[in-house]
């Protein structure tokens, strides 16, 4: 098959810094919604956080005692969904690509783009597949969890991959509800998540998984990869997101709108196409 | 003095939580906080919702939510989850109202 167009792919990562991690996930997504930079595939990673959703409230989460003694930073990106354990074991995706032309975006990004992570699995020799709308899964246990939002004018959908994560220490840190493990039938996170490596019974080196997803992307969005660093307006933009909004507890642990942070008119100043 | 509850409803996907605060006679809802990991689109509108219910009578909750989430896109979750999630909360804190069952509207991607 001839591919018909690129695909921008960044591995641009602030391991140590997941507030800045998640900085440049909105600016990214409302780059590629002014235009400035084409589609985008992103794999990053941090060092130690719990992310939580959107709609969240930290200390429902997380158990931010343990959090505070263990140095594990809690940080909140900007779409829905639940919280999740990021470690240098847990390897993120993040895909960007133009609204216009689309006829559903949420179909598109839950529905069509997750099948790049899905044939990353596959040329890694995994039988995984889309579940209950927003987990990839392999063997009913969950590898991958995804979330997407539309309103910065892309379709961006981000997601994790549990490649050799501690399941111990996700354990240790998440509060999921007594309600939501019980309509899972079992007793604790860590048996209804699986490592890709366990599943593979090997190591699995953070290049080999960044080469199956960069190919498992290029297949589904029939395009040639080639590799680049984030733009002067990426980067601008990410550092008034961090100053205004995702360095500050307001943002991270309570739950206010993006309208609460004074960021708004700087930012179209930056992201001017 | 001003009553408050909390509660937690389980939708198809995720979990919906209310934190609602009532007046003393527990007749009227004079906040609401909705959290967890659900998805809405467009995101803000569950702020809106919040809005639409900050000094409803308790038996109006049903139609404000329902007219506050009329063109919301929610995925993994319908309507009726949050009004369950709020009347069950506003239960707690010492205010009741029929809570209608999960047949009612909304669209479940």
């Amino acid at each position: 098959m001839v591919a018909v167009r690129e695909l921008r792919v960044l591995l641009f990562e602030e391991p140590e810094n997941p507030y800045m991690n998640l900085a440049f996930e909105e600016a990214l997504a409302r780059a590629r919604g002014a235009g400035l930079v084409p589609d985008t595939l992103r794999i990053w990673r941090n060092a130690k956080a719990v992310v939580i959703g959107y709609f969240q409230v930290a200390s429902e989460e997380v158990d931010l005692e343990r959090a505070g003694r263990e140095r594990v930073a809690v940080a909140r990106r900007f779409t829905g969904g639940g919280a999740v354990y990021h470690d240098l074991g847990n390897v993120n995706y993040s895909v960007a690509v133009g609204a216009e032309g689309l006829r559903d975006p949420v179909e598109h990004a839950y529905f069509h783009l997750v099948g790049g992570l899905v044939n990353a699995l596959k040329l890694l020799g995994l039988d995984a597949r889309v579940e209950n709308v927003n987990d990839v899964a392999v063997g009913g246990r969950k590898v991958s969890g995804t979330a997407a939002s539309f309103r910065l004018g892309s379709c961006f959908v981000h997601g994790t991959l549990l490649v050799d994560a501690d399941l111990e220490a996700m354990s240790r840190l998440l509060k999921p509800p007594a309600e939501k493990l019980k309509s899972k039938g079992v007793s604790d996170v860590k048996h209804r998540v699986v490592n890709i490596s366990q599943l593979l019974g090997r190591k699995i080196s953070y290049r080999e998984v960044v080469e199956a997803i960069v190919q498992g992307f290029e297949r589904l969005l029939n395009a040639e990869a080639y590799f680049d660093l984030p733009s002067r307006e990426e980067l601008e933009a990410t550092r008034l997101l961090y100053e205004r909004k995702y360095s500050r507890g307001e943002w991270n642990l309570q739950r206010a709108p993006h309208s609460a942070f004074d960021v708004e008119s700087e930012l179209k100043g930056v992201l001017r196409a | 003095m001003a009553l408050s509850g909390a509660a937690v409803e389980r939708a198809a996907k995720g979990v919906i939580r209310a934190r609602v605060v009532v007046d003393a006679n527990a007749r009227r809802i004079l906040e609401v906080q909705l959290s967890g990991d659900f998805f809405v689109y467009p995101e803000d509108a569950v702020w809106r919702l919040e809005e639409a219910l900050r000094g409803a009578p308790i038996d109006q909750v049903p139609a404000r939510v329902t007219a506050a989430l009329e063109g919301v896109r929610l995925v993994g979750c319908v309507p009726s989850d949050f009004i369950k999630a709020i009347l069950e909360a506003a239960k707690g804190a010492g205010a009741t109202a029929e809570i209608p069952g999960k047949a009612d509207g909304g669209e479940h991607t």
